[in-house]
């Protein structure tokens, strides 16, 4: 059980990780530019603005991406001779970007368009694959975690046949008999929660100081979502509930079979 | 049918050509006709195998009969469901042989279990539990464990639980069958003080002396059926 719960844990959190850096790389949707020489630049960026979809236009004179070139390069810079680059427009655009990127590259002047078109779809597929393998790991796992519940279930009811037959001869009713071995089967799941839990928050605080030295990049996109609300709040609340929803079905499949059965008890002995 | 409410006005247990036969063959019961009137006391009595605990059996819905109709408070037994059974069994006190006592819990803690799941309350427990201790004369052994009992007293501890709600029928499958001829006469005394206040009692047993001294009616059978019977209605009365 708590083995389930910390897959579906960790299903979760890995589901939430992508989601993040999806948003994050949303964010930063922005179209590349590259002007042919000669080209005004100042006028590009106004015609621009005009195109549906556009929401700014950041101009970078291509003077001003050498020398950020250069500083990038250090003594290295100074290798690379004359200024190679051009002009270019930032464009940050709404969806769909690629649209808006066709558009921009048709205009007269416009050297070239790029755009993180392929990181995105790949990103894409990736939350898709990770979906599907999570869904199909966590069915096999509840599979499992219910085959298991519902046979420990049945050997606990085994185990006390002497006790239920008492019962239910001084008249309780299966209910009364039955709902005892419901809740306790209930509250393995909610352990099972509570240690899956406390797993993904130990391993979740070790990943701590090594999330804590990775580039900036990969921590903005993530927007820090390994201690985000939803580990902190939602995680425990859903890997309790989805415990104690799988504990409960369980021991109901285990208990359904005798509740519903005539009491056919052969105590009596003799003639 | 979850009927749970008891007939007063009809007869206690009817049973009209009842027959049971188990799935490997054996006869338990033979085109049995009786009838147990509210307020009576019976004694079943017969050899071992002659259907004693079969038709006790089929009264408490343990069994179900292969043909016949079984009527206990004015309900068919074979046709209830199993809350239905269970609500009927709570108008109902059951003894057997070996006492049926948990062992893991104290003789007021089993002969509690009768009245939790009745519902009663804990001031009401308290106060039945005390006077079905005082009756079957456990009061000072009401902590203790089964297993620190004599046999006489884990069989008065299993009354105790089976008078505690005072049910309108008192079932005993051989009571008396592991005790010695002191305490099974005790235990029959303690049936008569139940029988006093108004509940009907059916007593199986092969302990003709007990049957002989306790001067009741007698429902004698012999193979499954009731010996000597011509007619349906073969009861015969020391």
């Amino acid at each position: 059980m708590a083995l389930l719960l910390f897959l579906v844990g960790t299903g979760l959190q890995s589901a939430w990780l992508l989601e993040n850096t999806l948003e994050g790389m949303g964010d930063r949707l922005e179209i590349s530019v590259y002007l042919t020489d000669g080209t005004d630049a100042i006028q590009m960026q106004t015609r621009f603005l005009q195109v549906a979809g556009v929401e700014r236009v950041e101009w970078i004179a291509k003077e001003v991406a050498w020398q950020r070139l250069q500083a990038d390069l250090g003594e290295d810079g100074s290798a690379l001779g004359l200024n190679p680059l051009a002009d270019e427009l930032r464009v940050r655009a709404q969806d769909p970007v690629g649209a808006v990127a066709a558009q921009l590259s048709q205009f007269p002047g416009v050297e070239e368009v790029w755009y993180a078109k392929e990181a995105l779809t790949r990103l894409q597929e990736l939350r898709q694959a990770l979906t599907y393998v999570s869904v199909a790991i966590v069915g096999v796992c509840t599979a499992i975690a219910l085959a298991t519940l519902v046979t420990t279930i049945r050997l606990i009811v085994f185990a006390r046949r002497r006790e239920i037959e008492i019962l239910q001869l001084v008249g309780a009713t299966p209910r009364w008999i039955y709902l005892p071995f419901v809740m306790q089967g209930g509250s393995f799941g909610l352990v099972g929660g509570a240690i899956a839990w406390a797993v993904l928050a130990l391993l979740t605080r070790a990943l701590e100081p090594i999330w804590a030295v990775q580039p900036e990049l990969i921590r903005s996109l993530t927007g820090g979502s390994l201690f985000d609300w939803r580990t902190r709040w939602l995680l425990p609340l859903v890997l309790l509930g989805f415990g104690g929803l799988v504990g409960i079905l369980g021991s109901l499949l285990a208990v359904n079979r005798f509740a519903r059965r005539s009491p056919d008890l052969n105590l009596a002995e003799g003639g | 049918m979850k009927g749970s409410g008891w007939d007063d006005t009809s007869a206690a247990v009817q049973l009209w050509a009842v027959s049971k036969t188990y799935g490997n063959g054996a006869t338990g019961l033979r085109d049995v006709t009786l009838e147990v009137f509210a307020g009576e006391f019976v004694f079943v009595t017969g050899h071992s195998g002659s259907g004693k605990s079969t038709l006790l059996k089929l009264l408490y819905g343990a069994e179900r009969p292969t043909a016949g109709r079984v009527m206990v408070g004015g309900h068919a037994v074979p046709d209830l469901d199993v809350v239905g059974l269970a609500r009927l069994r709570r108008h109902l006190g059951l003894v057997f042989q070996d006492g049926k006592l948990i062992p893991q819990r104290t003789v007021a803690e089993n002969a509690a279990l009768a009245l939790k799941t009745r519902g009663y309350g804990r001031r009401e427990i308290e106060r039945r539990l005390a006077a079905a201790l005082k009756l079957v004369g456990l009061q000072t052994k009401a902590h203790c464990f089964p297993a620190q009992l004599s046999g006489g007293e884990q069989q008065r501890a299993g009354i105790a639980r089976a008078v505690v709600h005072t049910p309108q029928l008192l079932l005993a499958d051989e009571p008396t069958g592991n005790l010695d001829p002191d305490n099974a006469w005790q235990v029959v005394q303690i049936f008569k003080k139940l029988h006093a206040l108004g509940t009907t009692v059916v007593v199986s047993t092969h302990d003709e002396t007990l049957v002989r001294a306790a001067k009741h009616r007698v429902i004698r059978l012999q193979g499954g059926a009731i010996a000597g019977a011509a007619a349906p209605l073969s009861v015969s009365a020391l």
